[in-house]
């Protein structure tokens, strides 16, 4: 056992490079954790009855997956697994602790990170700050105090004292603030830079959410809702900056002076005049155009969108709770449609509609995929409609990703206990199948995913766990030809569970294998 | 279906809500009747009037907007409807029981779940408090829950989802019930879950012989649990058999539909699913005539204008269309020609 790798030391001790993958991959996510801190474990929260242990729930806890231009991921695990929030992390709407997704080979999570270069920025500004200004500025302010004490104590040793104290308090105190204060400007700059070169990529990223009702603002029309990202994406049609107007108000303003209160000459006078006029004209034609709707609502794109995804465009003026649930989700995904992406997360698209309305949805996906050529990442817990919509599914368990592999295949051939069992417990709609079929019913409910097992995650309700599942993490290793599947008690020579004896594991041979697709 | 071996008969039930939109008709005169232990499916769309139907049954309708305007409820020989307050309440929770969709907004989050459970045995069985709290410890361990004696001390919020449904089984079976409605018992559950639940809701059907009623937009869940099937559209019933026979030659162009927008992890290979064009009905605002006809794909004029029959397939196969009889030819020979294979390919306009 002592050459494998042991629980603290997790199966993607050995990350795989960025360059691997095919190199057509249109999404590459590389050992991707997002964990929540709890908090805990301090010695205030020791003081105060807190957490006696640091709780940290690992949502996402090293996820490496590719997703190829053109094809849809399905991504299936129960409630709680993490799926939502790795569809999240890779849009960066939750920021990723630690790993990297790459879109297009770039990549998204250094959007995020702050550079070094700036708290040594900050440093050197600060000091700089303290020396010029601030010093000077204490130095003054104890000159007052020193007097102060002299007249309270007398010229003494202990007026000295006091002044020399608060003289080393004060400057410290003023460094401190300088050097934060220059490091919050910097970081700001950064992130402002940063966060400006992730929403130009954002064009080709976009999400469609679960609950379409929460996701549309209720007090903007649909042909406004869908308008905003082209605006927000297309500079010809951002809406004009109020920069202009209050130059123009400004030219307003001096003409207006010129022409009616100046002392000058007759002509001039009576152009600011003319001027003026026009100025006012053209003023109440700009306010004119901000506040009619209705020429913005009838944009040709928002109409194209609108009939794209079936919804009339004459409910182009109506709000969001004039439609009905599969309605509004034909609006979510007419808005993330809108800025023609690449790449469309949809967490649990159509979880929240009635039956004969998500086979409309899903549908709808499916043809704008083949006309559009998107890539999608399809979150759901329904497997019935993840397998429909799949080409590739990804099964999560726990912040892992348990098995990868061909949709079909999955279906019919799962090699991981947990996919097995997800799969079994997926009721089929015909009687005469449901009678006679055989049925894995798991025992117990999934782990709180803070502080998750040891070991294999899933091994506390694992029918074939064995005392090594405990102590090993599995790595995801390819089985199969592109079926991956993370459990040691199998391998590319025994890939079936339930012939492998008890007790072996020859997945542990080749644990230092780790393949990630 | 022989009317002494029946347990519930519903004889013509209408039960309509006074809006501002005027009277909506979420149930309207439906019939149907229970054998003592059988398993009665209801499936709809959201609202199709299957939780309606099932509020009615108990009463449970908020009155006012709501009101039972006609029709019977035979329980055991006994009117629902003529029972006083009084005499409804020892049939509630003691002979009639409900499980709920959501076992978190069910349970009293203030209090213990022994508390709950003893509740319930205190008032109908007339337990002492220690009889109340061993059997409470009793029913928990019935449902599954491990380490029962020291878990029934806990609070709702304690518990997993999954736990608390068990919870909400344990406290409807604790006066064993002679019906048993579950309403969307496992739609807030993952699937691993439901399959433990449906598990439990089927062994514990075959030790008590409690009569079920379960009520579900999935139809997969009704395959494999029921004996008989409703499928409600609109406030109606739309067709009536049994399980079997429905899935296997539907007699109606709706659960058609219905059954073919499913995507079947058995047989299907990724071919473009089948949709029913259009959305559910607006139920205060209902066409005249056939109410699916919008959304039917073989309507004709006459769906429009007259509301269609309820037509007698076979002794127990019911179906309300004008093409009944056709439709459920149309499905037998579908069905025993082409082993599965539906003849024509509808993919509809999105």
């Amino acid at each position: 056992m002592s050459q494998q790798p042991n629980s603290n030391t997790p199966a993607h001790a050995m990350p795989p490079p960025l360059e691997r993958g095919k190199g057509s991959e249109l999404i590459a996510i590389r050992d991707l954790k997002v964990h929540f801190d709890l908090g805990g474990g301090g010695f205030f929260d020791r003081l105060v009855g807190g957490s006696r242990v640091r709780r940290v729930v690992k949502a996402v806890d090293g996820v490496s997956i590719d997703i190829y231009p053109g094809e849809t991921l399905g991504l299936v695990g129960e409630s709680g697994c993490g799926k939502s929030t790795l569809g999240r992390a890779i849009l960066r709407l939750t920021e990723p602790t630690s790993g990297h997704v790459l879109f297009r080979g770039q990549d998204l999570t250094l959007f995020s990170k702050i550079p070094a270069w700036v708290n040594l920025a900050g440093l050197a500004w600060g000091g700089f700050v303290w020396v010029v200004w601030l010093m000077p500025l204490a130095r003054r302010l104890t000159g007052g105090l020193n007097n102060f004490f002299i007249d309270l104590l007398g010229d003494g040793v202990r007026a000295a004292l006091l002044t020399f104290l608060s003289y080393t308090g004060l400057s410290l105190l003023f460094a401190l603030a300088a050097y934060y204060a220059a490091r919050g400007i910097m970081k700001a700059v950064a992130r402002h830079r940063s966060e400006k070169g992730m929403r130009e990529l954002r064009r080709h990223l976009q999400m469609i959410f679960q609950d379409p009702y929460a996701s549309l603002n209720p007090r903007m029309t649909v042909g406004q809702i869908l308008a905003e990202p082209i605006e927000t994406f297309s500079p010809q049609r951002r809406r004009p900056r109020y920069s202009r107007y209050v130059l123009v108000a400004l030219l307003a303003v001096v003409l207006a002076v010129v022409g009616f209160t100046g002392e000058t000459d007759g002509v001039v006078r009576t152009i600011a005049r003319i001027l003026l006029g026009f100025l006012i004209g053209w003023l109440v034609g700009l306010v004119g155009e901000k506040f009619s709707r209705g020429r913005k609502d009838m944009d040709p794109t928002v109409v194209d969108l609108m009939e794209t995804v079936g919804l009339s465009p004459r409910f182009v003026k109506r709000y969001p709770h004039e439609f009905s649930g599969g309605q509004r989700q034909r609006i979510g995904i007419a808005r993330a449609l809108a800025v023609n992406p690449d790449f469309i997360v949809a967490d649990e698209p159509i979880s929240a509609l009635d039956v004969s309305i998500q086979a409309q949805i899903m549908n709808l996906m499916e043809r704008l995929q083949r006309e559009k050529n998107l890539t999608y990442l399809f979150i759901s817990h329904d497997l019935r409609a993840i397998r429909h919509v799949s080409d590739r599914v990804a099964v999560m368990y726990l912040g892992k990703l348990v098995e990868i592999a061909d949709a079909r295949v999955i279906y019919d051939e799962p090699l991981m206990p947990y996919t097995k069992a997800l799969i079994s417990a997926v009721p089929v709609p015909d009687p005469e199948i449901e009678a006679t079929r055989q049925r894995v019913v798991l025992e117990g409910d999934v782990p709180s995913p803070i502080n998750p097992p040891q070991g294999c995650r899933f091994h506390t309700r694992c029918p074939y766990a064995i005392e090594a599942c405990k102590e090993v993490v599995p790595p995801l290793a390819e089985i199969k030809p592109n079926h991956f599947a993370a459990c040691i008690r199998i391998s590319p020579e025994q890939p079936h569970i339930e012939s492998v004896a008890p007790g072996d594991a020859p997945g542990l041979r080749d644990a230092q294998r780790v393949i990630a697709t | 279906m022989s009317s002494n071996g029946n347990i519930l008969s519903v004889k013509d039930l209408k039960t309509y809500f006074e809006t501002e939109d005027g009277v909506v008709k979420a149930v309207d005169g439906i019939s149907f009747e229970l054998e003592r232990g059988e398993t009665l499916g209801i499936v709809g769309e959201s609202g199709s009037g299957k939780s309606v139907t099932n509020l009615s049954i108990i009463r449970l309708i908020p009155e006012p907007p709501g009101k039972i305007v006609s029709g019977e409820i035979i329980f055991d020989g006994e009117d629902i409807r003529a029972l006083s307050i009084e005499e409804l309440r020892k049939v509630r929770g003691k002979r009639i029981a409900m499980i709920f969709q959501d076992p978190m907004t069910s349970l009293n989050p203030f209090m213990r779940i022994s508390k709950q459970l003893m509740e319930i045995t205190v008032l109908h069985l007339g337990y002492t408090k220690d009889q109340a709290y061993e059997h409470a410890v009793k029913m928990l361990e019935t449902v599954g829950i491990p380490d029962a004696r020291a878990r029934v001390n806990s609070y709702p919020h304690e518990f997993s989802g999954g736990m608390r449904q068990r919870v909400m089984i344990a406290m409807a079976l604790s006066c064993e019930p002679e019906l048993l409605i579950a309403d969307e018992p496992t739609t807030a559950l993952d699937v691993t879950i439901q399959a433990q639940i449906l598990e439990l809701i089927k062994n514990l059907k075959r030790e008590t012989g409690t009569s079920v009623i379960l009520i579900t937009h999935d139809l997969g869940v009704v395959a494999g649990m029921t004996d008989h099937l409703i499928v409600m559209y609109a406030g109606k019933i739309f067709e009536q058999a049994p399980t079997r026979e429905l899935f296997k030659y539907p007699g109606n162009p709706y659960t058609k539909g219905l059954l073919r927008s499913v995507p079947d992890p058995a047989h299907e290979h990724g071919r473009a699913l089948y949709q029913i064009p259009g959305l559910p009905p607006d139920v205060a605002h209902l066409p005249p005539g056939c109410p699916f006809a919008p959304r039917c794909e073989r309507a004709e004029e006459i769906c429009r204008q007259e509301f269609p029959p309820f037509v007698q397939l076979n002794a127990e196969h019911f179906s309300l269309c004008h093409f009944a009889g056709e439709v459920y030819e149309a499905s037998r020979r579908e069905r025993d020609g082409k082993q599965g294979q539906p003849t024509e390919e509808q993919h509809g306009q999105v």
